[in-house]
């Protein structure tokens, strides 16, 4: 079996019995992944580079500590989540971007979806206005709260890989998932009744 | 938030929602949402605002390029590999800056380990052991205590084990007069045998320094000190439910009974103890071991912020029960009691009610304030130590989940923790700890530093390892002056006048 198409589990072991071209399959596998997950919480591509790289760094650094019981990429992406919050956190003068300003600085716009694959005008501009509003309901949001946000719809990642990079349980993700997405909704509500 | 009685399929609404859930819950769910309007609207409304938030992810991503770092992340690694003693571990900082220099790092690593060795110093390593680094509460102290368990899952396994191998530990070696033997005094003749079945009102002063004296070279001696100087619960009980007993002496006895116990007693006493802080910490301390009497014990610490802002061992304890909870926001909170300038168990508050504990138990005015002053700060050491290890012990949680700039975060704040006991230590037992605590701290530090290759952290770990080697060696040297002390006849005028200064001032300054 070649080296690419080994599982990344398998990778990882023969990463740690010092076949080096094993972590360049990594890369290669995960690099735009994690570069896009960073950049959901850096809000900047070229800091969110840097921290793709590292999180590789430490990957290798900490080779020997990989659960094989794990899957790889959930324990990459807890990797790369915790540099993205230190960093994050030792930036903490620069405030986190809401969302609302991020998307709109991204797209031009708020609510303006580009490249969305909506059927018709009317569909597009209702859709639009329920991004709006959905926007200014996510910015209400706590941190911890987006963070699950972000990992389950724009990462769309599965309760139980969140569950696995946040350090809790997969239960416990659903029932926060269930009252985020109450909150999201009983605020969008309100939006539209103040209209 | 508005409850539904279809609240109890939520979990079955976002397996379906994540595409996991199975058949036979996707028909029970399909039937609840079929019977329920308002289950079918909320369900309706998730699956759009999922549509809508992942097409807005989606969009966010669009200005993202794509990126090779096959090349840079290899290139680190093969020069990390090229290092000497090669562990293969880099950081962006080597990453993006490439002007460390390797030989520097590792010098200065291995300089760090020498220093907080000291084993070359005192050969006290033994046969069997894992660490290449002897406790300084080994090499400097008689040893006491048994190490209490390690929070669940993590491994304190290194710090745990000073702990363990401190019981029974003396090193006779350091005390400057501990090769010759002790010369007749005034209280020698003691059958050690004997001493052990004496009940502790039939004590005498003569046993107490003779068993002092002994301890110069034999590690159990002191063992029996403690024993002593400590009722056990069925004194302590005693004590408490004697009629006519003075508060100061429940608060005493407090501290020899179990949590759920002591706690009644410590706040019976806050009516006339209620502005000493002493009495305000044992107290949150005993709540903190109940996880139903946190608020009790968090309003206890607060308290005692109030009547003693300058000492940091009320946030420090707050900071640990959060830990404990899983707060992240315990770390600002570690941030906060790592920036203040002292700490203080109250060691000899503490032992000042021991004393008085001592007496209501029927034990003679001199040999109890003598024992007393002889083994202050004792459980000081073992709660502090206690208290660090267990801050360790979720910092290296955090290293073994990578997060490196937690785990050094704690292991910084533990460091302060040390320095600011060596500012409010009055017995040495307190400035052990905090020197011991120092130590793990370091040590731990230039792990992280070491495998992270932060030359700027390294060097100035090198740094305060050099002072945390001169303030042990002070140590070491009050230690061996003690023991000098006790190794020649003992004036008992002289004693009682030292046990007086030790219970006002501390041992630390009966040299001054």
């Amino acid at each position: 079996m070649s080296v690419a198409e080994r599982t990344d589990e398998e990778l990882l072991t023969a990463l740690c019995q010092g076949e080096d071209a094993a972590l360049a399959v990594l890369v290669g596998r995960y690099q735009n992944d994690i570069l896009r997950f960073c950049v959901h919480y850096l809000k900047d591509v070229e800091r969110a580079k840097d921290i793709a790289q590292e999180t590789f760094l430490r990957v290798f650094v900490a080779r020997e500590r990989f659960d094989e019981r794990r899957k790889f990429r959930p324990w990459v992406l807890c990797i790369a989540r915790n540099l993205c919050l230190n960093e994050l956190k030792r930036k903490r003068t620069v405030p986190m971007e809401s969302l609302d300003a991020y998307s709109t600085r991204v797209r031009g716009r708020p609510g303006q979806v580009p490249g969305s694959n909506l059927d018709g005008p009317d569909e597009a501009a209702m859709a639009a206005e329920r991004q709006a509003a959905l926007e200014q309901a996510l910015d209400t949001l706590d941190e911890e709260s987006r963070e699950v946000v972000i990992l389950r719809f724009f990462e769309r990642m599965s309760a139980r890989d969140i569950a696995e990079i946040v350090g809790t349980t997969e239960g416990a993700i659903r029932t926060r998932l269930h009252r985020i997405l109450r909150t999201l909704r009983s605020a969008c509500t309100e939006q539209r009744e103040n209209l | 938030m508005t409850h539904f009685p279809y609240d109890k399929y939520q979990d079955d609404l976002m397996a379906f929602l994540d595409g996991t859930l199975d058949a036979a819950g996707r028909e029970r769910l399909e039937r609840v949402i079929e019977a329920d309007p308002a289950c079918r609207a909320e369900c309706h409304w998730f699956e759009q605002a999922r549509e809508d938030l992942e097409s807005m992810g989606d969009a966010m991503l669009e200005n993202v390029p794509q990126v090779d770092l096959v090349e840079a992340v290899m290139g680190a690694v093969v020069e990390a590999k090229s290092r000497p003693k090669t562990v293969g571990q880099a950081s962006r900082k080597e990453v993006r800056t490439a002007r460390y220099v390797d030989w520097r790092r590792w010098a200065l690593a291995a300089a760090i380990l020498l220093v907080l060795g000291l084993g070359a110093f005192y050969a006290v390593k033994r046969a069997g052991e894992e660490s290449t680094v002897p406790p300084y509460a080994e090499v400097v102290t008689p040893g006491r205590g048994t190490a209490r368990p390690a929070p669940a899952g993590k491994n304190i396994e290194k710090f745990d084990d000073i702990r363990n191998r401190l019981r029974g530990a003396i090193s006779g070696s350091l005390a400057p007069s501990a090769e010759r033997a002790p010369e007749e005094g005034p209280f020698d003749g003691v059958d050690f045998a004997k001493t052990d079945e004496l009940s502790t009102d039939e004590l005498s002063l003569g046993e107490v320094v003779a068993t002092r004296r002994d301890a110069v070279f034999n590690g159990e001696a002191l063992g029996r000190l403690e024993r002593w100087a400590r009722l056990n619960d069925i004194e302590a009980r005693g004590v408490v439910s004697s009629e006519g007993a003075a508060m100061a002496a429940l608060v005493g006895a407090a501290q020899s009974l179990p949590a759920a116990e002591a706690k009644v007693y410590l706040l019976a006493a806050l009516d006339q103890f209620s502005e000493d802080p002493y009495v305000r910490m044992e107290l949150a301390k005993r709540l903190l071991e109940d996880p139903e009497s946190k608020e009790a014990a968090e309003m206890q610490l607060a308290a005692l912020r109030e009547l003693d802002p300058e000492n940091s061992l009320a946030v420090w304890l707050e900071a640990l029960a959060l830990l404990r909870e899983g707060d992240a926001a315990a770390l600002d909170l570690l941030a906060e009691a790592a920036s203040l300038d002292r700490a203080s168990a109250y060691a000899l508050d503490a032992a000042q009610f021991r004393e008085q504990a001592l007496l209501a138990n029927g034990m003679d005015p001199e040999v109890a304030r003598v024992l007393t002053a002889m083994t202050g700060g004792i459980e000081e050491y073992d709660f502090l130590s206690e208290v660090a290890n267990e801050l360790l012990a979720y910092g290296k949680g955090y290293e073994e989940q990578n997060d490196f700039d937690a785990a050094q975060q704690i292991y910084e704040a533990v460091y302060q923790l040390g320095v600011q006991l060596t500012q409010g230590a009055q017995f040495s037992q307190e400035q052990l700890a905090a020197l011991d605590i120092q130590r793990a701290a370091i040590e731990l530090l230039n792990g992280v530093s070491s495998m992270l290759g932060d030359t700027e952290q390294l060097e100035t770990l090198a740094v305060l390892a050099e002072g945390l080697r001169g303030g042990i060696g002070e140590l070491v040297e009050f230690f061996g002056r003690l023991n000098e002390v006790f190794s020649q006849p003992v004036d008992t005028g002289w004693l009682l006048e030292m046990a007086d200064h030790v219970l006002d001032l501390g041992d630390l300054a009966i040299f001054d």
